[in-house]
């Protein structure tokens, strides 16, 4: 019991040691001038703290100072340290007396204690040397409302009394924070008198007031009396702020346009019962077009009934026309404290930009045309003082071949290899205009979207020795195109080979085969076999010029493409002789089931999208003329089975009787509504060489198709065979729907047939089916 | 003096600098330098092998592309002629043809010219066809040997072509028909 009253005193003892050892050390001094004050002169006194500590500060360090009635409080923060703190304090006029200062020091310590000092100074204040100055001049009464509410106005009484023997003429004043008011009074040696003040306090809470009582001698006033009272200030109602008005400064259509820049004048009305002081507002916008660039406004004091305002400033960038709501968040003081509110501010954005009268009235980006701000388009290059200086290039495609385009220079560099998926060859035989040229940087463009690279080259051209070390072509032969067209593929490496051009510009080479059909066919596999193994091994297509050197399909053809590309629903549909030679047997049927149940999962006769022609062709006797034209011209995926020839597809009915599903001069004039993909099984519907029908015009298959809105035609240069060919398509179509490429399905099926052929004559048949178009295109969903 | 000094010693510096920058290549033969492991656009195995050296399996070709030899390639190989591994390249004798299936000269078909006709007549005289036998060829059919026979059957009602091949093998079978479409 003994040990552990030891241990408490013990640790009691560490604990005070350790405070005092801890307590800031703190010189606290009060200073006062020596010498004799008169009621007219105010007191100035030093206060001095020095922290003569090396670690610890003084926290929130308080100061009083005392003097008879009177207090005065100072908020003096944290005392660092080593710090010095020297303050004047100028207090008012006292009437003559002994005045003892009491200061006090309120700090918190190391501990979070709460300590006190205190010390003391004295001043003694005298009346002047003048007989004229009353001497006894008292305050019998002052009288004060107990219910004050702020805000409002009080009368506030004062008796002052001359007891002495002088007559005086005095003041009688009122002083507070909130109010500072007097009258005048002469009073006699023996009389009373009351002056009655009105008086409005603001500040709620505590308030002191206090009455003084100065007499003038010679215009100079000497403070003889003075009482103090306490009151408490009612809060009395609170301000509510609200949105005035907004006005839009500087904007000479009076509008926030879709591209702006605007000075928005805020007003802010307070419809409360008390005044709004140190009314700050922050303007946010929730809009990411609309851009906050002057935030921060000082409304300053908004009193009851009044409103006041401050500027913001907001710029749009394609702002969406119509209504829009910006924030602004405002702080302010009123009875109650401070307060923060949000005040939704309506604006509505106005289509176009801003009235201008020169560039300079309009953003950096903008130009004034018409007195509008309009954006400069700039997609390539940088806009400098309202001008859009353009870069050298901005991709690959703005550089000669075999160059790109640097992502940081935007200048044409030589590039050390050259690949691309795609390569595009013609020669230049091709009569290319500036149409032409602007379908072919369209196309590229559009399959550069598609993560497709491409590569143009003229066979002929220096451009080959240039780039690819190897002599430029013999156009016309195409041993020699497939010469340098061998090199260039084994250095560019494409997964597509694009012909641009007919046989007159780029040969189509016989087929690897001895078989004739009933000639050896032409086919641009040939082309694309690298290895010279008789299987291609690069997808290809061609879009082809007719012998009349119109090149019209070709811009076509590239435009159907990029149309093509944009179809997500695919209207199919089947088309032409169903029993191809002999009804009632049909022997043609077995393969137009063969491609119904590819393309639709169904045989023909149960297809709903499976036409036969008659009735339904072109020819007079056919009886559904204008159902087939509808079909046909508004079809995305169109499968023609007919008998062919360069011109024309026929059908032959039971009645022996042949039947036009399409002559040359309906193929020249038909106008497709869409941009289809179509293919056919008929002979020679995709011959463009000149051998078996001399040099094919603008009015063969291939070309009045391309020319009239057709985007790929897949067809046979020679012969097509039942069984075959339509085995051959329906296995394409299979690919196509399993998400390949147009030239992928192709080139997938024409590998593994010619790996499974029995004999060379099927390898002909094989060799024959050209794609006449864009061999990239993708069919997703069909 | 001392001026020529300090000339002679900012002139080196310049030398210096200069050398220091970078030269960016200005045409693609410049981006292409031979030695720098990269197969350049105009560097290929005959004018850089350094870089564009073909595998073993390969062989440099005129033009400049690594290739293998392959049997189709129009090139008797001595591997190929030696193994007599490919009949398309490397060709059969007269009285024999070639099967590119199996790459093998093979004995023609044995049967007469006459029996294949008759075979044919008969054909067309069945289905009701008024064809015209064009040419009998000798020919393979997987890996044998088989008579292709050519067969029009365009009439005058018929505006479009119209062509029959018939496989006829040697025991006088058609093994397979096929017509235009």
């Amino acid at each position: 019991m003994r040990m552990k009253k030891i241990l408490v005193g013990f640790m009691f003892g560490i604990i005070i040691f350790t405070s005092l050892a801890l307590a800031v050390n703190l010189d606290f001094n009060i200073g006062v001038e020596d010498k004799i004050f008169f009621p007219n002169e105010t007191i100035p006194i030093n206060i001095s703290i020095i922290n003569r500590e090396t670690t610890f500060s003084a926290r929130n360090a308080t100061l009083g100072v005392y003097i008879g009635k009177r207090e005065y409080t100072f908020e003096l923060g944290d005392i660092k340290a080593g710090d010095s703190l020297l303050k004047e304090i100028i207090l008012p006029e006292f009437p003559p007396g002994d005045y003892i200062i009491k200061s006090q020091l309120n700090y918190t310590g190391f501990f979070d204690e709460r300590t006190t000092l205190e010390t003391y100074n004295s001043f003694h204040v005298r009346f002047p040397e003048m007989e004229r100055l009353p001497r006894n001049i008292v305050i019998k009464s002052f009288s004060i409302p107990e219910n004050i509410t702020a805000g409002e106005t009080y009368t506030i009484s004062i008796r002052v009394s001359n007891e002495g023997n002088v007559a005086g003429d005095l003041i009688v004043r009122l002083s507070s924070l909130d109010v500072s008011t007097s009258k005048e009074l002469h009073l006699e040696p023996g009389n009373s008198d009351t002056v009655n003040l009105n008086v409005k306090l603001y500040n709620p809470g505590v308030s002191i007031i206090e009455a003084r009582v100065y007499a003038i001698v010679n215009s100079i006033k000497y403070l003889l009396v003075y009482d103090i009272a306490t009151v408490f200030v009612r809060e009395s109602n609170i301000a509510k702020l609200s949105l005035s008005k907004l006005e839009l400064a500087d904007e000479p259509d009076n509008k926030i346009n879709q591209n702006d820049m605007v000075i928005l004048k805020i007003n802010i009305l307070n419809n409360g019962t008390w005044l709004a002081s140190k009314v700050n507002g922050i303007l946010s916008s929730s809009i990411p077009e609309i851009e906050i660039i002057k935030s921060e406004g000082d409304f300053g004091i908004i009193p009851k009934n009044g409103f006041s305002n401050a500027i913001f400033e907001i710029k749009t960038s394609n702002a969406k026309i119509g209504s829009a709501e910006l924030n602004l968040d405002v702080t302010y003081t009123d009875g109650l404290g401070e307060h923060s509110i949000s005040i939704q501010i309506p604006i509505t954005l106005s289509e176009g930009s801003e009235i201008c009268r020169s560039n300079n009235d309009c953003q950096e980006d903008q130009i004034c045309s018409n007195n509008r701000c309009v954006v400069i388009s700039c997609e390539c290059g940088e806009i400098v003082n309202h001008q859009c200086i353009k870069y050298d290039c901005c991709n690959d495609l703005d550089c000669e071949e075999g160059y790109i385009c640097s992502n940081y220079s935007h200048v044409c560099e030589p590039s050390k290899e050259i690949k691309a998926d795609v390569l595009i060859a013609t020669s230049s035989k091709l009569k290319s205009n500036d149409d032409y040229n602007k379908a072919l940087r369209e196309y590229r463009e559009t399959i550069l979207k598609e993560g497709l690279t491409s590569f143009y080259i003229l066979v002929d051209s220096q451009k080959v020795q240039e780039l690819f070390n190897i002599q430029p072509a013999n156009s016309s032969d195409w041993k020699s195109v497939k010469n340098v067209l061998d090199k260039i593929i084994y250095k560019v490496e494409p997964d597509y080979l694009l012909i641009i051009g007919g046989v007159d510009i780029i040969p189509q080479p016989p087929a690897k085969t001895e078989s004739k059909i009933p000639t050896i066919p032409t086919s641009d596999d040939r082309y694309t076999d690298i290895d010279l193994d008789g299987i291609p091994d690069v997808s290809v297509g061609r879009i082809p010029d007719s012998k009349d050197n119109i090149i019209e399909p070709i811009i076509k053809g590239l435009d159907s493409s990029i149309k093509l590309r944009k179809i997500k629903i695919f209207n199919k549909v089947i088309l032409g002789d169903i029993c191809l030679f002999s009804p009632p047997l049909c022997p043609g049927i077995s393969d137009v089931n063969l491609l119904s149940n590819a393309i639709f999962d169904k045989n023909c006769k149960n297809n709903e999208y499976c036409y036969p022609a008659p009735p339904y062709c072109i020819d007079l006797k056919c009886e559904n003329k204008r159902e087939f034209y509808n079909y046909l011209l508004n079809s995305d995926i169109i499968n023609l089975n007919a008998h062919g020839s360069p011109f024309s597809f026929s059908a032959l009915a039971a009645d022996r009787k042949w039947y036009n599903v399409l002559n040359s001069e309906d193929l020249y004039k038909l106008q497709f509504n869409t941009n289809p993909i179509l293919f056919t099984i008929a002979c020679h519907g995709g011959t463009i060489d000149c051998e078996e029908y001399g040099c094919i015009t603008k009015r063969g298959n291939v070309f009045s198709f391309l020319n009239n809105g057709v985007a790929v035609y897949i067809a046979n240069t020679r012969y097509g065979y039942g069984g075959l060919t339509a085995k051959y398509l329906s296995n394409f179509y299979k690919n196509i729907r399993n998400g390949k490429s147009i030239g992928e399905a192709i080139l997938s099926m024409k590998k593994e047939e010619l790996q499974n052929s029995y004999t060379d004559f099927e390898n002909a048949v094989i060799y024959e089916i050209q794609v006449y178009g864009d061999p990239t295109i993708r069919l997703i969903g069909v | 003096m001392q001026k020529e000094l300090i000339l002679i010693v900012i002139l080196t510096l310049l030398i210096v600098i200069s050398g220091c920058i970078k030269q960016e290549p200005k045409s693609i033969k410049e981006a292409n330098i031979c030695g720098d492991n990269i197969c350049g656009a105009t560097e290929d195995c005959n004018n850089c092998e350094k870089d564009c050296k073909c595998k073993s399996n390969e062989y440099c070709s005129d033009i400049g592309t690594c290739r293998k030899s392959v049997c189709g390639d129009e090139t008797c190989s001595s591997e190929e002629n030696i193994t007599q591994s490919c009949c398309e390249d490397c060709g059969c004798p007269s009285n024999k043809i070639c099967n590119k299936i199996i790459q093998t000269c093979q004995e023609k078909a044995v049967i007469s010219e006459e029996d294949v006709r008759k075979v044919a007549n008969d054909y067309l005289n069945k289905n009701n066809i008024n064809g015209t036998i064009i040419e009998i060829i000798d020919t393979y059919y997987k890996n044998e040997t088989i008579k292709q026979v050519n067969i029009d059957c365009k009439t005058e009602e018929i505006p479009y072509p119209c062509q029959i091949i018939l496989y006829i093998n040697d025991k006088g079978e058609i093994v397979e028909e096929i017509r235009t479409v």
